[in-house]
């Protein structure tokens, strides 16, 4: 983006809208109907131990483990260090038991998958055999019908973690390097006149 | 309460009832606003909050989510009734058959400023050709008005609105008087080029969001957090714009919290005012006036009028034509593709989102020449670049750093575009009024009969055709491909349900959107539509309120209502 930035304090000046203090303690107000769910925000945002609302702790290690495999540190942080694991806890402590079930089923099927194969829990595999049990429950092979449980488990976790980590202070700055929710002067559009058509 | 009588009294404060209350008020009428939700302002919007600064990242708690629906859940904008709660606000679907689907009543809001405060905020004029689109391909009726005569209309709605966008001399989306244009992003210019190879003129999405300053308004700043509600009121919305004008006149009281049940008549028949709910106390109340304007929303102002029985309207308000509830459309979604432009893969991640906006290649087909297997036609929209989420991550393979940075990588290669299509507006495709459910006010809710017709399917065919085509030429590779429709209420333009013509046995409203039986009663919002169009609706609903607020007020003045 090349458009000319210009500071918040004086757009917002220039605007005569409230002061960005008030927006933010707009925003970190509790929400109505969601105070277990502010209460666990809390705790994180105060930066303490975490404990499980709706996991055990082996499942949430279990739960943190998956997930920093399917979206790892890099040179930016992965989802266990984005507490990818806090977030699906939080919203499965609200979810039907329907869908806590279908998820706990998951995590006992990976147990299972890893106790057949490797005769140990996942936790306890190595780096290598982590990976290539993930990758059997990502890609299944059509003549392994007993993974159809596993494989759908997966798709459910990976796009819970892709919410928990996208939606992160991580995720969003540090991983992507978003660039929105700006206050910008203008709008400048593309840059590349190679993009352009004729005439534009 | 005190037995005033108002001049007028508009129930809704969206699009319709904002502008009624501001063209009303400055004809010098005395004017009385009745919405259903609270107060708000636009200094009370969250706008520039990141989806870290809520407990479940803005997607909302599951558990209110399951009560009241999607969208009343997010957490980006904790007002009462910006979304309406579904558990509230109950509705019913006669059991459907085939391939029909249920209604999906979605979108609706109970707020100072309704559905303006979340607006796709898409502006366009229809064609001259969408006022008699009967007579060109004879399905349905013409409208009782042309182009010609709303024409000065769209004028001062873009005037006072404020309105970007590129003029493009294309006769489907006539040009207008608009604001310098936001400029394309990228994939757009990208998509532009391949759609101008297929022979179709992509143009930028005409937007109520201002690009200089308007009438006292600021400009956009281009956060980009248009959907959770504009902190300054750049785009339209009625409690940026017309309210505060209406209000200036020194004409207007504004009746928050107040859930109309029904149009209240005197001995004779004629309209007397209405009578509410108190939403907070559950009180019901009377407020007095000459003229009831109705401005609820389509299906809202429907169901006043269907709830509004008495022994000079057995069958509800201004239903003596047994039309009254019957026509109802909303556009429909018809199929949608998503691909990646090579070109972007592994470009810098870009501000794409910031405009909140799009491009647009307007209605090509029954223009002159006649499609063998549909009538009318769509347009489509085109989205895409980087946002604060990346969609795509669930479309495409894989875990592990691999995935990570193909997640990346694509984040500014992504384009998604849709076909936005007319439906035909048919007598069987109707709602009435559910005797056996009420809302938490204790009013009778609607039950809907939604009808497709064929020519929404042979639509969908060719759109999905060209879509994937379109992307083929632009040399994308396809990540998802959806060739359905999109569920009946979905795109929250639902139209046809007071239709206006000039014949009171096969219409609601005349032209000036005054009920055909009774003078002093108006319908002004979307249900008005005799046919569809395949155009975002808002802006020719703000023009016909105006003109229609003009003609009401004359004829207050000549003593004729």
């Amino acid at each position: 983006m090349t458009a000319k930035r210009i500071r918040r304090r004086d757009a917002l000046k220039t605007m005569a809208v409230g002061s960005s203090g008030l927006v933010r303690l707009a925003v970190s107000a509790p929400v109505a109907g969601s105070a277990p769910g502010a209460a666990a925000a809390a705790a994180q945002g105060a930066g303490g131990a975490w404990t499980p609302g709706f996991l055990t702790p082996d499942q949430g290690e279990l739960v943190a483990t998956l997930a920093d495999l399917i979206i790892p540190e890099t040179d930016t942080p992965g989802a266990r260090a984005a507490r990818v694991h806090e977030h699906i806890d939080l919203v499965l402590s609200h979810e039907t038991d329907e869908v806590r079930k279908a998820f706990l089923e998951g995590l006992e099927e990976v147990d299972r998958l890893s106790l057949v194969r490797y005769e140990k829990e996942f936790v306890r595999l190595s780096p290598e055999d982590r990976e290539a049990l993930l990758s059997r429950l990502a890609d299944p092979e059509p003549d392994q019908p007993e993974e159809g449980a596993g494989h759908r488990f997966f798709r459910d976790l990976r796009r819970r973690t892709v919410f928990a980590y996208y939606t992160s202070r991580e995720g969003i700055h540090q991983e992507l390097g978003y660039q929105g929710k700006q206050v910008l002067a203008q709008w400048e559009g593309c840059p590349h006149p190679g993009h352009h058509g004729d005439g534009d | 309460m005190a037995q005033r009588e108002y001049d007028v009294l508009v129930v809704g404060s969206g699009a319709a009832g904002g502008m009624a209350a501001k063209v009303l008020t400055e004809h010098g009428l005395e004017v009385v606003v009745l919405e259903a939700g609270p107060s708000i302002k636009n200094t009370d919007f969250l706008t520039h909050a990141m989806p870290y600064d809520f407990p479940f990242r803005g997607r909302g708690n599951p558990q209110v989510i399951r009560k009241d629906g999607l969208l009343a859940a997010r957490e980006q904008t904790p007002f009462s009734g910006y979304y309406a709660k579904e558990s509230e606000h109950p509705y019913t679907n006669a059991p459907t058959t085939g391939a029909q689907k249920p209604y999906k009543w979605t979108g609706r809001s109970r707020i100072l400023g309704g559905r303006t405060l979340h607006w796709g905020r898409q502006s366009f004029r229809l064609a001259e050709f969408d006022f008699k689109a009967a007579s060109i391909d004879g399905f349905g009726v013409d409208w009782p008005f042309t182009y010609a005569d709303l024409a000065p209309y769209y004028d001062k709605v873009e005037d006072y609105v404020g309105i970007q966008g590129f003029q493009e001399g294309l006769p489907q989306i006539p040009d207008g008087r608009f604001l310098p244009p936001f400029a394309y992003n990228c994939f757009e210019h990208l998509i532009r080029k391949a759609a101008a190879r297929k022979g179709w003129r992509m143009t930028a999405l005409r937007t109520a969001q201002l690009s200089r300053y308007h009438r006292g308004r600021p400009p956009c700043h281009y956060c980009g957090s248009c959907g959770f509600g504009c902190d300054i009121g750049a785009f339209f919305s009625s409690i940026a714009v017309t309210l505060p004008d209406a209000a200036k006149t020194g004409k207007l009281t504004l009746l928050t919290d107040a859930v109309v049940r029904e149009v209240a008549v005197d001995k004779e028949g004629r309209v007397r005012g209405v009578s509410y709910v108190d939403r907070k106390s559950k009180v019901e109340r009377k407020v007095r006036a000459k003229v009831v304007v109705l401005a609820a929303g389509t299906l809202e102002s429907t169901r006043i009028l269907l709830n509004s029985v008495s022994r000079f309207h057995p069958q509800g308000m201004a239903n003596a034509s047994g039309v009254l509830g019957h026509y109802l459309t909303d556009h429909f979604t018809a199929g949608q593709v998503i691909g990646v432009l090579p070109e972007l893969v592994g470009s810098k991640i870009r501000n794409d989102d910031g405009k909140a906006n799009g491009s647009y290649i307007p209605r090509y087909s029954n223009l002159g020449t006649r499609h063998p297997n549909f009538l009318r036609g769509y347009a489509i929209m085109v989205k895409g670049g980087s946002n604060v989420f990346p969609g795509h991550a669930d479309l495409i393979g894989g875990f592990g750093a691999g995935y990570k940075k193909r997640i990346k990588d694509l984040h500014p290669a992504v384009v998604r575009i849709y076909a936005r299509g007319e439906p035909l507006q048919i007598f069987d495709s109707y709602v009435e009024i559910d005797k056996e459910v009420v809302d938490a006010w204790g009013i009778p809710v609607l039950k809907f009969h939604y009808k497709r017709t064929d020519n929404d399917y042979h639509m969908l065919d060719d759109a999905f055709q060209n879509l994937e085509e379109l992307m083929h030429e632009a040399g994308a590779e396809i990540l998802s491909e959806d060739k359905s429709l999109s569920a009946p209420g979905r795109i929250i333009h639902e139209m046809g349900t007071t239709r206006m013509g000039d014949d009171p046995r096969t219409s609601v409203l005349n032209q000036f959107c005054q009920a055909h039986e009774i003078s002093n009663l108006f319908v002004m919002d979307g249900g008005c539509w005799p046919s569809s169009a395949c155009q975002n609706p808002t802006e020719t609903i703000l023009a016909i309120a105006w003109r229609s607020s003009d003609y009401l007020a004359e004829q207050f003045r000549t003593g004729d209502l």
